[in-house]
This record gives C-alpha cells, sequence and structure tokens, in this order.
C-alpha cells in the first residue's frame, strides 16, 4: 500500500509567510498536503469540524499541525495546549514555527507537548532549507500516528 | 537605655558623681583620680604604721637602751672605783686619781641621767640608789684617808710611836748598865748574865712584836709572851742594890719602866689581834664592801630590768615592724586588685560605647544597617556616637535611595532589553517577508528581469541581508542579559581551537597565522556565551585585518589575572585602534570602519555585555598600525566545582 499524502495544517496570520512556508514546503516533490488557517481559533475550528469546516472530507483531520505563536483571537499556546490535552487530537503532532527563539517561550512550547520547536531563519534560503528538512522528517522519516478515527 | 544609664550612674564613685564629666578627659581624670586615691590610702596607712613603729623605735634608742646603758656604765664605775681602792694598798696618786674620776665621770653623770629618765615608779629606787652611792663614795673616801694616815694600823703606830723610844732607852739603860758593871767584874757577875739575859728578852720582844704586827703568827706571839714572862720574873728577882750609885738609879729606871714596856707591848697585841687592827681593811670590809655589794646588786637589778625593758620594746618593735611590712604587703596586693577592678570597670565605661560604635560601624561596613546607637554620655564619644547614628541615617537614605535608583535602572534596563527584543523580534517578521519575497521574486520572475532590475534585486539582498545581522545582533545582545549564566567548567584549548577554525574558515583564503598557547587554563563560565566572545574576537581580528599585512597574525593566549581570575588576551598584528577610540569600541553600535567592511557595530559592545555579565572586564591595548591585543578576564574553577 503506497502511503497517502501527509495532511498539514498550517497556522499562521500572516499572509506572506504562509505564502513562503507553502512554498517552501511544495517545492519538492514530496507527497503532502497543506491546509490553512490565519489563527488559533481557526486552527481549532479546523481540527474539529466546526462550522466551514464541518465536511471531513473536504477538511480532513491533519497529520501534522504547523504553529506559529503569535497570532490573533488565539495564539499558539492556546491551540496546543487544546489539542495536547485532548485524548482526541493529543497525538497529532505540533510543531511551533516561530520568529521567537526565547527560551521561555521554547520551553514553554514543549512544556504545552509541542513535538518540535523550530524557529523562522530570516535568510530566505535557510528558511527554505529548514522546511524542507522539516517536511522530509516528518513526512518520510517519522512514523505519523494512525488516524484518530 | 535607661537601665545602662542607672547602671552606669550607680556604678561610679560618688566623686564620678559629683563631678559629673562630660569629657573623656574628665572621665579619665575621674578614674585615675579614683585608681590614685586608693594608692594615696594604701600610703596613708603604710605612713601611720611607719610613724608608730618609729614611735617604738624612738622610744626604744632614747629612753629605755640609755637607762640600761647607763645602769651598766655606773655599775662598771662603781666596780672600777672599788678595784682602784683596793689599788690603794700600795698608795699611789694615780689609783685614787683614778678612783675619784670614776665617780665623777662615770658613776655620778650616769646615775643623774639614769634619774633624770626614771619614771615615777622608780624614783623612790633612785633616792635609794643615790644615798647609797653616797654612803660608798664615804666610805671609800674613809678607806682612801685611813690607808694614807699612818694610824691605820694602831698596834704599828704603838709600836714604831711609844713602844720603840722605850724599847730604845731600855736598851741604852740596860747597855750604859752593863757599862757601869764592867769596872766591878768580879762582885757583879751575876747582874751581868741577868742585864744581858733581860736585854735579850725586850729584844726578842721589841722584834717579835715587829714580826707579829707584820704577821700576827702564834708562835711569834708565843716567843714574845714567853720572852716577856722571862723578862718580868728577871725584873722580879733583881736585887735592890741600894746605893747612890748610877747604877743603882739606872737598875731602879729599868725596874720602873719595864711594866710600862710590857704594857704597851701586851697593847699592840690586843691592837694588833683586834677585828680592826687595819682600819682601812676593816672599814673596807665593814662598810665599802657591802655597800659596794648593795649597791651593785640595785644597779643590776636596775640593769636587767632596763634591759628587760629594752628587750620587750624590741620584740614589740620587731612584731610591730613585721606587722608594718605584712600590712603593707596585704595593701599593694589589695591596692593593684582593687585598682585592676576599678580600672577595668572604668575602663569598661569608656571602651564600651566605643565598641558599640564599633560593632555597628563593622555592621555597617557590612552593608547590615543596624537601628541607632544609644547615646549613654554627653563626651565625646557619646557625641560621636550621634554623629554616628545621624551619618548611619542618612547612609540608610542614601542607599535606599540608590537601591530604588537601581531598582529603576533595572526595571528600565529590562524594560530596554525587553523592548529590544520585541523590536527585534516584529522586525524579524516583515524581513522575513521580504527577503523570502524578494527571493520569490528573483527565482520567478529574474530570468526575464533587465539589467537594472537585477541590480535593484542586489541591492534589497544586500540590505536586508544586513538588516537581518543587524536583527540577530539585537536579539543576541538582548538575550545575554536576560539569560541565566549556567557556568560550567570549559576546556579553553578545545574552545580556542574550535574558535579559531571557525576564524580560518572567515579568512577567505589569507594566510593567517593563528596560534593560540597550548595550555590555556581551564575556567568557570557559560560555554555558549564564551565561545561567542572568542568567535567575536577573532573574527574582528580577521574582518579589520588590512590588506597590506603581508603575514597577518591572530593569537590566543592567557596569564594569570586578579584573585580568582585568569586573564586571556587575543592579538593581532593588524591597523590597530587610536587612542581615543579604545574605550568607545565597547559602546554599541560604534563603528569605526566605512560601509565596506562588513559588521553591525555590535560586536565588541556584545562580547562586554557577557564578560560584565560574569563579572569580568575587559580592556584594550593597542598602536595604531602595530595591532591590538584584547584582554579580558574569565573565573577560574571554584573549590567546589573541581571534584
Amino acid at each position: 500500500m503506497t502511503p497517502r499524502a501527509v495532511r498539514m495544517l498550517l497556522v499562521e496570520d500572516d499572509p506572506s509567510h504562509r505564502l513562503l512556508i507553502r512554498k517552501s514546503l511544495e517545492n519538492h516533490g514530496v507527497a503532502n498536503e497543506v491546509s490553512e488557517a490565519v489563527d488559533g481559533q481557526e486552527a481549532l475550528d479546523y481540527i474539529y469540524g466546526v462550522g466551514v469546516y464541518a465536511d471531513r472530507k473536504k477538511h480532513p483531520m491533519p497529520d501534522i499541525v504547523i504553529l506559529d505563536i503569535k497570532m490573533p483571537r488565539m495564539d499558539g499556546f492556546g491551540v496546543l495546549e487544546k489539542l495536547k490535552s485532548d485524548p482526541k487530537t493529543k497525538r497529532i503532532p505540533v510543531i511551533m514555527l516561530t520568529t521567537s527563539s526565547r527560551d521561555e517561550e521554547i520551553a514553554k512550547g514543549y512544556e504545552y507537548g509541542a513535538n518540535a520547536y523550530v524557529t523562522k531563519p530570516l535568510d530566505f534560503d535557510d528558511f527554505a532549507k529548514k522546511l524542507h528538512d522539516l517536511k522530509m522528517f516528518w513526512v518520510l522519516t517519522a512514523e505519523i500516528p494512525p488516524d484518530v478515527d | 537605655v535607661k537601665n545602662l544609664e542607672e547602671k552606669t550612674n550607680s556604678d561610679f564613685w560618688f566623686i564620678g558623681r559629683f563631678l559629673k564629666p562630660t569629657s573623656l578627659p574628665g572621665k579619665l581624670l575621674v578614674s585615675h583620680l579614683g585608681v590614685a586615691s586608693l594608692g594615696f590610702l594604701a600610703l596613708l596607712i603604710a605612713f601611720l604604721a611607719t610613724n608608730a613603729l618609729r614611735g617604738t623605735v624612738v622610744h626604744l634608742v632614747a629612753d629605755a637602751s640609755p637607762k640600761a646603758v647607763m645602769a651598766v656604765t655606773a655599775m662598771s664605775g662603781v666596780q672600777r672605783s672599788m678595784a682602784w681602792v683596793l689599788r690603794l694598798s700600795f698608795v699611789d696618786e694615780t689609783s685614787r686619781t683614778n678612783r675619784r674620776k670614776a665617780w665623777t665621770e662615770e658613776i655620778w653623770p650616769s646615775v643623774s641621767e639614769l634619774v633624770a629618765l626614771a619614771g615615777n615608779d622608780d624614783r623612790p629606787k633612785m633616792r635609794e640608789l643615790v644615798s647609797m652611792l653616797k654612803e660608798l663614795e664615804v666610805a671609800q673616801w674613809w678607806v682612801e684617808d685611813a690607808m694614807a694616815s699612818e694610824g691605820n694600823v694602831p698596834s704599828n703606830m704603838t709600836l714604831e710611836r711609844e713602844i720603840q723610844p722605850l724599847h730604845d732607852l731600855m736598851i741604852s739603860a740596860i747597855d750604859s748598865a752593863l757599862a757601869d758593871l764592867g769596872g766591878r767584874l768580879s762582885a757583879t757577875g751575876r747582874l751581868g748574865a741577868v742585864l744581858s739575859e733581860l736585854k735579850s728578852d725586850i729584844q726578842v720582844s721589841f722584834f717579835g712584836m715587829h714580826d707579829f704586827v707584820d704577821s700576827a703568827e702564834d708562835w711569834t706571839e708565843r716567843d714574845i709572851l714567853a720572852a716577856l714572862s722571862n723578862a718580868r720574873s728577871i725584873i722580879a728577882s733583881m736585887s735592890d742594890v741600894n746605893d747612890k750609885s748610877e747604877l743603882a738609879e739606872t737598875l731602879e729606871w729599868i725596874k720602873a719602866e719595864f711594866p710600862a714596856y710590857d704594857h704597851l707591848i701586851m697593847r699592840a697585841f690586843s691592837e694588833r689581834k683586834a677585828d680592826n687592827w687595819n682600819i682601812a681593811d676593816w672599814t673596807m670590809e665593814k662598810e665599802a664592801l657591802p655597800v659596794t655589794k648593795r649597791v651593785t646588786q640595785a644597779l643590776r637589778l636596775l640593769s636587767a630590768k632596763y634591759s628587760g625593758e629594752m628587750k620587750k620594746e624590741a620584740e614589740s618593735a620587731a612584731s610591730l615592724s613585721r606587722f608594718v611590712t605584712a600590712l603593707i604587703c596585704v595593701l599593694i596586693v589589695v591596692m593593684i586588685a582593687l585598682a585592676t577592678v576599678m580600672s577595668r570597670r572604668n575602663a569598661n565605661r569608656i571602651t564600651q560605647p566605643v565598641a558599640a560604635l564599633s560593632r555597628a560601624a563593622a555592621l555597617m561596613a557590612e552593608g547590615r544597617i543596624t537601628g541607632d546607637i544609644p547615646v549613654t554620655d554627653d563626651d565625646e564619644i557619646g557625641r560621636l556616637t550621634g554623629v554616628f547614628n545621624k551619618m548611619r541615617a542618612s547612609l540608610e537614605e542614601k542607599e535606599a535611595d540608590l537601591k530604588t535608583r537601581a531598582d529603576e535602572m533595572e526595571k528600565a534596563n529590562k524594560e530596554m532589553e525587553s523592548f529590544l527584543y520585541s523590536v527585534s523580534h516584529d522586525l524579524k517578521v516583515p524581513m522575513i517577508t521580504i527577503q523570502g519575497m524578494s527571493k520569490l521574486l528573483e527565482r520567478e520572475f529574474g530570468a526575464n528581469a533587465s539589467k537594472d532590475a537585477q541590480t535593484y534585486f542586489d541591492y534589497i539582498f544586500g540590505a536586508s541581508a544586513t538588516m537581518s545581522e543587524l536583527l540577530d545582533d539585537l536579539l543576541e545582545i538582548s538575550r545575554v542579559g536576560r539569560m541565566d549564566v549556567n557556568p560550567e567548567i570549559v576546556d579553553m584549548n578545545e574552545l580556542a581551537k574550535k574558535a579559531l577554525a571557525e576564524a580560518k574558515a572567515l579568512s577567505k583564503g589569507r594566510s593567517f597565522a593563528f596560534t593560540a598557547q597550548t595550555d590555556l587554563p581551564p575556567v568557570f563560565a557559560n560555554r555558549k556565551r564564551v565561545y561567542q566572545l572568542f568567535s567575536n574576537l577573532t573574527a574582528n581580528a580577521i574582518k579589520f585585518m588590512p590588506p597590506g599585512v603581508a603575514e597577518p597574525v591572530v593569537e590566543i593566549g592567557s596569564r594569570p589575572g586578579p584573585e580568582g581570575w585568569w586573564e586571556f588576551y587575543v592579538r593581532d598584528n593588524g591597523a590597530g585602534i587610536a587612542p581615543k577610540y579604545q574605550e568607545k569600541i565597547f559602546t554599541l553600535f560604534t563603528r569605526l570602519h566605512g560601509r565596506d567592511v562588513e559588521g553591525t557595530g555590535m560586536g565588541l559592545a556584545f562580547v562586554r555585555k557577557i564578560l560584565e555579565n560574569m563579572g569580568g572586564t575587559i580592556r584594550v591595548e593597542s598602536e595604531p598600525g602595530k595591532g591590538a591585543a584584547f584582554y579580558f578576564t574569565l573565573p577560574k574553577i571554584p573549590e567546589g566545582e573541581k571534584g
């Protein structure tokens, strides 16, 4: 059985960053699907199939969540806390992808159960490389947890 | 405070309370006077005791002793006078003079002194003594007088004054009768023999009497009596001649005078045999000697008495002297003890506030500020304490003020850092976009771009790269103050090797001589920070190495620093730094070089911040054109961390 494409949910408020991340993730011909949410609340709505995301066929449960921290309505830690405290969602790997390299925040991320904490490099080439590596790891190297259902 | 005051007040001498000294000299004076008064008291007691002793000794020397001496002198005078009296048998002027001298020079002066010295009790005895002495003097005079006179021996006087003339007359009468008889020898043959026998008897009795007066021997007496008795019978038997002849007259005269002669002889006998046959001897024996004995006895008693008195006085003087000595010893000990106690107490009174002050000052020096020190006295120390309290209060105020300021500064600093962090972080977000988007733009549409567009891209990339670096450095700097130091043992040899390897990579092919001391000591610090520090300094050395230097050198070394620190250095032979910039280079955003040399102007500020964060320092030694050496200190491994 060929593995299905890894579904990623990218939670990021800055549209330009969303674009850069998407570009960086797409370019290398590895099968993955990227959905997007612009803030924490929307991310939760997506994961729990609330409102416009009720259709699971159209909006399937993500295998991996890529989560920014600073966002309006609900920040990344809020999302992380919710996901990791819910048995239904807590096995979904969450990768914090953020500009902050503050130790407290890194520590807080791991304490809340993040599976990885990655800072965004300033240089685009570094940025692209880092996301590529990330994708390679989670898509090709690591075993994704089986579907929750 | 009140207790202390009450205590010290009640403790102190009345004199102290009386004087109430309010200055240290006053207190010291009172204290010293107190101690000195003890000494004075002791001296007074010692003086009184010595005076009593002196009185006894004076009495001994001026009273008891002279009395004894006088008694003895008088006694010896008496004995001497008696000796001279005894020597008078040879009747000479010297003895007489000496005897008198004994009286005038020894006996009477000493006795009159004795009388003068005698107490009321001794008066009767003295009177008695004086009368006895007078009696003795008279007796001695009598003896002397008798000895000097012929009548001293009456039998002798009878013999010489009366018997001898009569004897001489009778012998010459007998001789003339015998001469007369010579003419008529035949008729008077028997008479002549009788006369001759009579003459012989008279002569025997006369010379025998001489001997007897001298010696009074019995056999002499017997011879004399025999001769006398024979003479008596001759006289009785002598027949009367009965003529008127001269012979008859002579015989008659002899017969008549003989009884007188006989009587005188018998008287001489009795005189010689009488007790007082020698008046001087007799007076001596009967009067002078007994009186002498009594006088001597009396004087001996007196002498013994006075000697006893003297001995008693001497003994009491000795015991008094012992007592005085002991008293003085005890006084000295007591005085020393009291002086010690008093001096200590007084010293405590003076030093206690000083000690309290010193303790408070020590506490203050340690930064532990205590409350006000109680001011116990209005003296110099009291005033000093007051001033100290004021100083302490103002210091406390200042310290609080300083702390507030430090807190404020710390807060401001934190805010600054936080602000810096937020700003750089927030700048990062659009920066990523600018970089990413321009890269994407170039990648996706660059192929068709004009040459001008390509230049624009390059500027965008260059500027955003600089901007990124600035942001990274800013972030890093803002993090130094925020991060825990987390020290660990860092192997500096390894670290230097790593820093130099990285520097080599930065050197872009230029051949640098990278050297590091191989015996760099390990330090106790945050490894990452120490590495950043070294890599910053080596990177600077490479970055700013002028192209003209033929053999560029970067060198790492170390040497002992201040207590608990090592001093490390990174040295190069580059352009060096002008003195006026040497302090400035450590401040943020100071750039000595133009835009042609890459860098943000934050490297050395960052380095200094790292060092300051762990208490270290950094300085530069440089001469323009001859390179620069950066010296900085890193902590040694503390005792507890070595194992």
